[in-house]
């Protein structure tokens, strides 16, 4: 399926709009205009704090959004960088298979749950969880690319015409991967935000005045009771504009890898 | 090298549990019950305070006595933890399943039958917009959907939450087990052969016994591999519905740092996964044999196994 370039500009622009909330400056708390409904407490009502939740969640989604990114960046470069050096020595992809089948064996948000209990951290820990638990993903996808490339013919003449192994990583092997590279990424991303969302909405080692979109559901289903729904339904459908773009976009690049 | 050192520990580990004098379990096992005095002292012998000592404690306790410790959230031995809530844990699982298999299997049966159904764009953003949504949204959906009409956790039966919680499940997982089927569907229509089947106008139950065993065998690894997760993973769906499960009681034990538990649930985590993976691959490899033999597999050209290590 091909991939528009106009809809990778939107997704792009939507990022960027969501991270413009991290730096949205605090709110003051107003009791008297607590769980005021749309249209009266603003376009999107105030949360118990009597703060804006459309200011509140667009901060939260703004937070997520930065971090997941900032996460999907790292472990992409880290499961690029093992799957450049299991081409390079099969000694070393030896060694990188067993790390990976290691990481396999506990279930991603099993593993966040445990490190994150434990040691606390908050968002930055879990940040840290997704990044160790998801590389595996990105070798995978990355690595047998980098792979194929090394092998193929034009690879095999450059060397015999004496080209160095970073010229040719750099020429050709690299480039080639390109796309295998945004996908890893748009599958990272969605994960990254679901991992943070999740622990964060089970109340596992985070600060709960922290500001994200997890706490805010989960207040939000308590505020239904006083039938303050849109606490509930604003960060609900925050995090779903944060996940869908980039779960479909995923789904698209691993049907057809080679249309970037 | 490693086999023998294991081997070695091992041995060293028989003896001293087969010795009269039980030296490991009359050193460490009475942890639980000996006084604070007691307990400094031996921290102080043996240098227990860290967190490596504290974890060599509890294997040892568990090696020599069989007791997986104490859960001080739960407030019960870890051992109970695991039997009791375990057994509602594979209730539900096994619910779940069945829930799956039923959906999943329609699902099949409708791609086998529509050849358009595969290609369509619109079935591939539904499925997209249904893997994005994570699980425990669907459960607080389901919680703030039909709250009133659910039983109450704190004075109802387990038994009687399994059907939510199952259900939740079996929709996070079968989107997964879907998007699976629906690309090897897409796959096997493109190839010349499969639309050979509909150019020669063969009837569509025809069509369905011919196509429907490849889309099946894309989808019966990912069902595998992702069982532990289905099991252990969808802790939050539990914690949502306040299901006593295994997943409720490990969200617990995380929020609340309870490492005999965690560590317990984890073991279990690794066994499970670890076994089912091997069980994949080892199907896998004796199907992909059948098929080759069969040369089948070159006409699709589809891995029977979806996750390869």
């Amino acid at each position: 399926m091909k991939i528009r370039p106009t809809a990778v500009i939107v997704l792009g622009c939507l990022l960027v709009l969501l991270i413009c909330g991290r730096f949205l400056p605090g709110q003051d708390t107003d009791f008297a205009r607590a769980l005021t409904p749309p249209g009266d407490g603003g376009i999107l009502g105030t949360d118990h704090f009597g703060r804006s939740v459309a200011v509140t969640v667009w901060n939260a989604a703004g937070g997520s959004a930065l971090a997941a990114l900032f996460t999907a960046v790292v472990t992409t470069v880290i499961g690029a960088g093992i799957g450049v050096v299991s081409t390079l020595s099969s000694a070393l992809s030896k060694v990188s298979t067993g790390l990976l089948i290691a990481t396999l064996v506990v279930p991603s948000m099993l593993f966040t749950f445990i490190v994150v209990g434990l040691l606390g951290g908050g968002r930055t820990a879990i940040m840290v969880t997704v990044a160790l638990t998801h590389w595996p993903l990105a070798a995978q996808l990355i690595g047998p690319k980098l792979r194929e490339e090394w092998n193929s013919g034009w690879v095999c003449f450059d060397r015999r015409l004496g080209a160095k192994r970073a010229q040719i990583l750099r020429w050709h092997v690299l480039p080639a991967a390109a796309g295998r590279v945004s996908a890893a990424m748009a599958v990272i991303f969605p994960s990254a935000v679901v991992h943070e969302a999740t622990t964060a909405f089970l109340g596992i080692g985070v600060d709960p005045s922290a500001v994200s979109l997890g706490p805010l559901i989960a207040w939000g289903q308590s505020e239904m009771n006083l039938g303050a729904w849109w606490t509930l339904l604003v960060p609900t459908v925050a995090l779903m504009i944060l996940l869908l773009p980039p779960t479909v976009l995923a789904r698209r690049l691993g049907e057809r890898p080679r249309s970037l | 090298m490693i086999l023998a050192l294991l081997a070695g520990g091992a041995g060293v580990f028989a003896l001293a549990a087969i010795s009269p004098a039980n030296p490991l379990a009359h050193t460490v096992a009475g942890w639980e019950f000996a006084s604070a005095q007691a307990r400094a002292d031996l921290v102080t012998a043996y240098d227990t305070g860290g967190w490596f000592g504290a974890w060599w404690q509890w294997m040892v306790t568990a090696v020599t006595t069989g007791d997986l410790g104490y859960s001080r959230i739960l407030h019960e031995p870890v051992a109970e933890v695991v039997a009791g809530r375990g057994l509602n844990t594979v209730a539900a699982t096994a619910t779940a399943v069945v829930l799956t298999g039923v959906i999943v299997a329609v699902v099949c049966i409708l791609l086998a039958r529509f050849p358009g159904l595969a290609h369509n764009p619109v079935t591939s953003g539904v499925i997209g917009a249904w893997l994005a949504v994570p699980s425990f949204l669907i459960a607080l959906l389901i919680v703030v959907g039909f709250g009133s009409q659910l039983p109450n956790p704190a004075t109802s039966a387990p038994i009687t939450l399994i059907p939510a919680v199952s259900f939740t499940i079996a929709l996070a997982w079968s989107a997964m087990l879907i998007a699976a089927a629906r690309s090897a569907a897409a796959e096997v229509w493109s190839t010349p052969w499969a639309r050979a089947l509909i150019g020669r106008g063969l009837p569509s139950s025809a069509r369905v016994r011919t196509i429907l065993p490849s889309v099946l065998s894309a989808v019966r690894s990912p069902a595998v591999i992702y069982l532990p997760v289905v099991i252990l993973g969808e802790a939050a769906v539990e914690a949502v519905l306040s299901y006593p499960g295994l997943g409720n009681a490990l969200v617990e034990a995380a929020a609340g740092a309870d490492l005999p538990l965690l560590a317990t649930v984890t073991a279990l985590a690794a066994a499970l996964t670890t076994g089912l993976v091997l069980l994949v691959r080892s199907l896998g490899q004796v199907r992909e044999a059948r098929l080759v033999g069969a040369g089948t597999a070159a006409t699709f050209g589809i891995s029977t196994v979806g996750v390869s290590l």
